[in-house]
């Protein structure tokens, strides 16, 4: 009896795994019907925006003296024929206007170069000096010797001497879009110019360069 | 796993301030700006005329030059020399002014002159009046004392 019984366990044990197997195939097939990745026949839709256009913006440095304002568009160069000296001697010094616009996208960072230009006749120590300030030129002074100025204070340390070589006379200097900068040019001659200057002319070249400021 | 988690937000963090701040590459414009002339002035040479003035019935005279006053920012050296030695005998300035013309009186006594027959250049050097390094070419005139009975006159040219 004890084997007899033996094999009834046994034989009811095996009856029981059938519907426990049924059970978990079909819940692995519900589980496989509902996941997303059940089917790879999917339904899609598309649809396409078109934007307006996109103009990329532009850095436009303008400058202007007590001449129209000028030197629209890149590379564009400006005459500034207005600032003329006559008669420079020794230690006198004159005050001339000069605004720089940031007429462009973004704000800018001004700076700036001068050069002697072609014709350059006054003597290799460099007696003529330029220095640019903020604000506006006075220029009331204009009996002998000549001594104008500006109101504003100095973008560079001292006076720079025009040289063969482009020199700095603007440092970085931040200007907003859409902002003009009232800048004043002081061309002057040191006072310990050789006699050899006398008569001597010669014409000065700024590079003036706007980079956008990017931060 | 942790820490490498993090730094992948970091990582992530960084990467993204980054993008905010843009490019480097930034637009720029260049403009040239160039002025008109700048002119140093020149002195010119004096052009001086000498003429023989004054003195009681003609004697005791003196010799008075006078030139073109070149701009009111010059003013003028003088300076009078012994010819035989080359010696300077005086000099002074004749300072800036606004009028047409320039005149300089010489007289034995203001020469400091006791012998007749005394040949002498007068040198006129303009220069400027606040830079007097800058000077412009001399020019000279001769001049000469007469001793006279009365006295010592002075008159143009040679003796």
């Amino acid at each position: 009896m004890a084997e007899a019984g033996r094999h009834a366990a046994v034989g009811v044990s095996r009856r029981g795994f059938g519907p426990t197997l049924a059970a978990l195939g079909a819940l692995l097939v519900l589980l496989v019907g509902l996941s997303p990745r059940s089917s790879f026949a999917l339904w899609n839709d598309t649809s396409t925006m078109t934007g307006g256009t996109i103009h990329a913006g532009s850095m436009d440095l303008r400058l202007a003296t007590t001449l129209a304002q000028g030197a629209q568009g890149a590379g564009t160069d400006y005459a500034a024929s207005d600032i003329t000296v006559t008669n420079l001697t020794p230690g006198e010094s004159y005050a001339f206007p000069v605004t720089v616009t940031d007429a462009g996208d973004a704000d800018f960072s001004l700076t700036a170069t001068v050069v002697q230009a072609a014709g350059w006749s006054f003597t290799a120590d460099n007696p003529v000096t330029v220095q640019l300030f903020t604000g506006a030129a006075k220029t009331t002074d204009t009996t002998y010797p000549v001594q104008q100025g500006c109101d504003g204070s100095p973008l560079t340390a001292a006076p720079v001497a025009v040289a063969g070589s482009p020199q700095a006379v603007v440092p970085p200097t931040r200007v907003g879009h859409g902002q003009g900068l009232a800048l004043c040019l002081v061309v002057a001659m040191s006072s310990s110019a050789g006699n050899g200057n006398q008569g001597q002319h010669g014409a000065l070249s700024f590079a003036v360069t706007a980079t956008q400021v990017t931060s | 796993m942790r820490r490498l988690g993090w730094l992948a937000v970091v990582l992530g963090a960084v990467v993204g301030l980054l993008a905010v701040r843009g490019s480097l590459a930034a637009y720029d414009d260049q403009a040239g700006l160039t002025t008109g002339t700048v002119t140093a002035a020149k002195l010119d040479p004096v052009n001086a005329t000498c003429a023989n003035k004054g003195g009681l019935l003609g004697i005791l005279q003196t010799v008075e030059l006078t030139w073109a006053n070149l701009s009111p920012n010059d003013q003028y050296a003088w300076a009078v020399q012994r010819v035989s030695d080359g010696a300077q005998v005086s000099s002074g300035t004749v300072a800036a002014s606004t009028g047409a013309s320039v005149t300089l009186d010489l007289s034995a006594s203001l020469l400091s002159l006791s012998l007749g027959g005394v040949n002498l250049t007068v040198s006129i050097t303009p220069q400027l009046s606040a830079a007097t390094g800058w000077t412009g070419p001399s020019r000279t005139i001769q001049v000469s004392t007469v001793n006279l009975l009365v006295g010592l006159s002075m008159q143009c040219g040679k003796a």
